[in-house]
This record gives C-alpha cells, structure tokens and sequence, in this order.
C-alpha cells in the first residue's frame, strides 16, 4: 500500500528544490507565517463579523443614548429596590388567582401550537416531507408570521372575537406554531440520515419511519425547545396583562399604577417561583427520558 | 529494554459492575502491545484509566516514575495526558476544521490559554504538523475540511494529532474497527512504524485476533476484567483464544478466516 511514504520526499516542502506540487500548497501569511486554514473558505464568517460590527455601532450610533440621563438614574436604583422589598400581602387571593389565569391561557397556547406546528413541521422538514416543493412555501410563510409578535397578533384577533382570554390565546398561538414549527423543523432535520437509511432498508413508509424513528430520536430537543416556548408564552400572556388582557399582568401593572410596589413584587415573586419551579420539571422529566 | 507503563492490580468497579477486576501488565518503550478480548472485557476501561478518562477504583499505575493512579489535581492529570497520546475508534476531529488546525490540537496541551483561543500556533508547532502530514500521506490536503476526508484519511489524522503531542505513550481504542481492510493495514502500519522509529510505548486494543497477531510485540489476553494471557503472539493457541472469547475456535475461525487483512 502506498501511503506510508518512509523517509522519502519529507523535506521537499521545505528544502530549496522548487515545488512541483500545484495542488494545496502551504499558505502564508503575509508576515511569512503559515497559514492553518485557507483563508477562501472561511471568507463568508469574517465578512458576517464585519457586518455586524458596522451596523453595530451604526445602531449605537443612531439611538443616541443619552448617558447622563443613564447615569443619573443609578441612584435612583436603591430607593426603587426599597419599594419594592416592602412586601405586601393585600388581596393576595386575587393575585394569585390572576397567576393561575396567566398559567391557564399560556399552557392552552402551547398545547394548539404544539399539535399544528408539529403537523406542519412533518411538511416542512426536507428529509421527510412528502412534497418536495412544499418546505421553502412553508417556510416562507412561518417567517412571515413570526415576524410580527405575539402582542400584536392578539391585538389583531380582539379586533375579530372581542376581549377575553380567547383572544390572547388564538393570538399567542399564531406566532407559537410558527416557532414551533421551525424548530421541530429543524429537529428533524438533524435526525441522522443513516437512521432513515436503515428503516427505509427495512421497507419502512415514510409515516412509519417518521413516528418509530424521527419522533423517538428528536424527542428530548422537542422538549427543550417546548419548554422554552412555554415559558415565552408565559411572558407573553403577562406582558399582555399589562395592557389590559387580564392575568396577572394586570395586576403588577395596576399596582405600580397605584404605588403599591409590596403588591407588586408578591406578584412578581410568584412568576419567579413558577417558572423556576416549570423549568426544574422539565429538565428532571429529560433526565429521565434520556 | 526500558519499562514506561506498569500496571499493577487495576480494579474499576461502576457500583455493583465489575468492569475490571484485576489487570497487571508493562509495556516498554518502543513496545507495541495489543490487548484482546471479547466486548464488555473492560478494554476500553484499561485504556482509559490510563490516561485518567477513567478514575481507576484501585491499584497502581506506575508512568514515568510516578503512581497516577493516585493523581487528583486537574493541573497533574492535564500534564499526565500531553505526554499519553489517544487514537480512537470514531476518529473524534472537528470536522469543521481544516486537516492542519485538527493535527496542530495536539498541541493544545502545551499552549497557554491565550494562545490556544487565539490559535496560535508557533511556526515550529506548524513546521512538526506539515512535516507529520506529509509522513502520514495527507500533505496534499491540509486545508480540507476534516470532515470530507474517507475514513482511513480521517483516522491518519487522528494518528497525526497524536504525535504531535510528543507522547511517550500511545493509547489505540479500536483504532480500526470502522475502517475498510486496506485502510486498516495503512492504519496498522502507521502505527507500528511510529511506535518503532520514535520509540513510543503502544497500546491497541483490537477486535481482530489475527491483526493483533500481525502486529504485536506481545498480546494480552482480557476476559471478564482479568489478564488471562500476557506473552508474544506465537504463544497465542487456539485454546488460549477460546480461553479468552469463550467460545469454540470453530465459531470463531469463520472470522479469522474470512477475515485476514494482510
């Protein structure tokens, strides 16, 4: 076998002798050091880099933050934290059932968005879609959805259904099952191809080899990114609270209105405690299905 | 001949599993030793605890004059593993890196933090990895991404990136167990040659009796985490490997035969 050259030409890239090699040569510098990577296949991640710097600072540039008002405000910060330590108990029933609306309305969006995202994303991932046409439609579509935020999709079904929790809900569930759908999308999309390979070896249909083996293999990612939209839609559904969608939203809102800040932090303690509490289940719920 | 690496009375126990129960072997400089033995005979487990992967549940390890088995600061085990070398199975490069920038991580352990973020490399760390490219038959393709190479050329890379560690030891977990038959006699080769011309100490662990009768200075035999076999090849019998796999040859011979890479 060739390949194991002993001795042989081993000083030839160095030696005086000229290169007769045209293929790969070794790369400099241009302060005579060699290079490690060729620098024409790492071109598109430095010209991203650039980018960003320049419109960076053009965004720093353009907001015109005004840095005494930031530096002024600093002292203020003590004061603020002693409101809110002072904590009050007052209506706390109502709090907390406000906290139990919020939980209501966010755990129902991600539920609607699961299934139809889920449905979706089985078109949309490349690897199994039946349609080979379908996935750049989709896609396109989902942006154009996510690119309008879940506050103003809710704004835009009130308009149709009137106020109430539906509204946030069908709202939050539009741009949930978009993001849903390119994640899962995305999941099973890194599902090895050697996997597939060998189910469909086996005379598996694409149905088949979608719930015995892609489902299986994506589940712990489908959960994680699940989690993270629960606990979006929880952000959401609060900050739709603050403009009047009920939950409770309203009340921190209403309480600052009222300078009870005590009330205020009850509630915001509580929003801590649950999502904290939501992120510890789901992350002992993976552990286990590893 | 100079001994490196002595091993005496290795135990690792997982809880109630005994993945080793009681190895002792040496191997010396410029020694190729293969270790056999059915899957689950805590090969990979002696390897590893070698180069301290592993926490080894007792006995000695005797590495340049020193028992690291009984290491524990992470500074010590970081200097103990510049010196051990590894080869693995599934070759583990980036592969989005370029062939060069995988080989020239062997030298990450010699680097100081800034530089090796920065990767910079020294000219002559640079100088050493063209040269063992070129020695290993990849010159040609330095800045390919490590992940299109064949299989046979990604493993030549992973023997690269060991050697530019300078080890004084060389760990091979399978080093071919999912290469081709010509791309494991390069491999093979590669190895043994190392091992000779800079007089590294070699441990292989293989799944191919006759491979490892092929290349071994000495062959030992692992069965349920005991060394049942310590000796040159030609005193590997055929009851010897039935000793070893449990098995009647007959059923292993359908391998072997079939089976012969050189």
């Amino acid at each position: 076998m060739e390949g194991i050259v002993v001795g042989g030409n081993r000083q030839n890239i160095f030696g005086p002798e000229p290169e007769e090699k045209q293929s790969s040569p070794v790369l400099l510098h241009r302060d005579g050091k060699i290079r490690t990577a060729d620098p024409a296949k790492s071109r598109g991640i430095k010209i991203f880099l650039i980018l960003f710097l320049i419109v960076g600072c053009g965004a720093m540039y353009t907001m015109n933050l005004d840095w005494a008002q930031l530096a002024g405000g600093i002292s203020q910060i003590p004061a603020a934290i002693a409101n809110l330590c002072e904590i009050d108990f007052y209506q706390f029933d109502v709090t907390f059932s406000a906290l139990f609306e919020s939980i209501a309305v966010s755990i129902l969006a991600t539920i609607y968005s699961l299934i139809l995202g889920m449905f979706l994303a089985v078109f949309m991932a490349r690897n199994i879609t039946p349609f080979r046409w379908l996935p750049p439609i989709l896609s396109a579509f989902f942006t154009f959805l996510r690119a309008i935020p879940s506050t103003i999709w809710v704004l835009l079904i009130l308009v149709c259904v009137g106020f109430g929790p539906t509204a946030g809900i069908i709202g939050m569930s539009i741009s949930s099952m978009a993001f849903f759908a390119k994640s899962m999308c995305q999941c099973f999309e890194e599902v090895s191809n050697d996997t597939i390979e060998a189910l469909k070896a086996m005379g598996a249909g694409k149905i088949k080899i979608f719930f015995r083996a892609i489902l299986p293999s994506a589940f712990t990612s489908l959960l994680a990114w699940t989690s993270i939209n629960f606990e979006s839609n929880f952000e959401s559904s609060i900050i739709l609270g603050t403009v009047g969608g009920g939950g409770i939203g309203y009340v921190v809102s209403n309480c600052m209105g009222r300078y009870s800040y005590g009330q205020a932090m009850v509630a915001i303690l509580l929003m801590l405690a649950f999502t904290y509490i939501m992120e510890i289940g789901f992350t002992v719920f993976k552990e286990r299905k590893k | 001949m100079e001994s490196i690496l002595r091993i005496e009375h290795l135990r690792k126990y997982y809880g109630e599993t005994k993945a080793v129960e009681d190895v002792s072997f040496s191997v010396n400089k410029g020694e190729l030793v293969v270790i056999i033995g059915p899957s689950g005979a805590g090969k990979s487990t002696v390897l590893r605890c070698i180069n301290r992967m592993i926490d080894p549940t007792d006995g000695s390890i005797w590495f340049e004059g020193a028992d690291i088995a009984k290491l524990t600061s992470e500074k010590e085990l970081k200097a103990l593993r510049r010196r051990i070398g590894m080869i693995f199975q599934s070759f583990n490069l980036v592969y989005r890196l370029s062939v060069f920038q995988n080989v020239l991580h062997g030298r990450l352990g010699y680097m100081s933090t800034m530089d090796a973020v920065l990767g910079k490399y020294s000219e002559e760390d640079k100088r050493k990895a063209l040269e063992l490219l070129d020695m290993i038959g990849l010159k040609d393709m330095i800045y390919k991404r490590a992940g299109d190479l064949s299989g046979g050329q990604k493993q030549r890379v992973g023997i690269a990136r060991a050697l530019m560690q300078d080890p004084a030891l060389l760990l091979c977990d399978e080093p071919i167990a999912s290469l081709d038959p010509a791309s494991s006699k390069i491999i093979m080769d590669q190895i043994q040659k190392m091992t000779k011309e800079r007089e590294i100490a070699c441990i292989v662990n293989l799944h191919q009796v006759d491979v490892a009768k092929t290349y071994a200075d000495r062959i030992v035999g692992i069965h349920k985490g005991e060394v049942v076999f310590d000796d040159v090849p030609e005193k590997l019998d055929e009851a010897m490997i039935e000793k070893i796999y449990e098995m009647p040859i007959q059923e292993l011979t359908v391998g072997l035969e079939k089976g012969k890479v050189s």
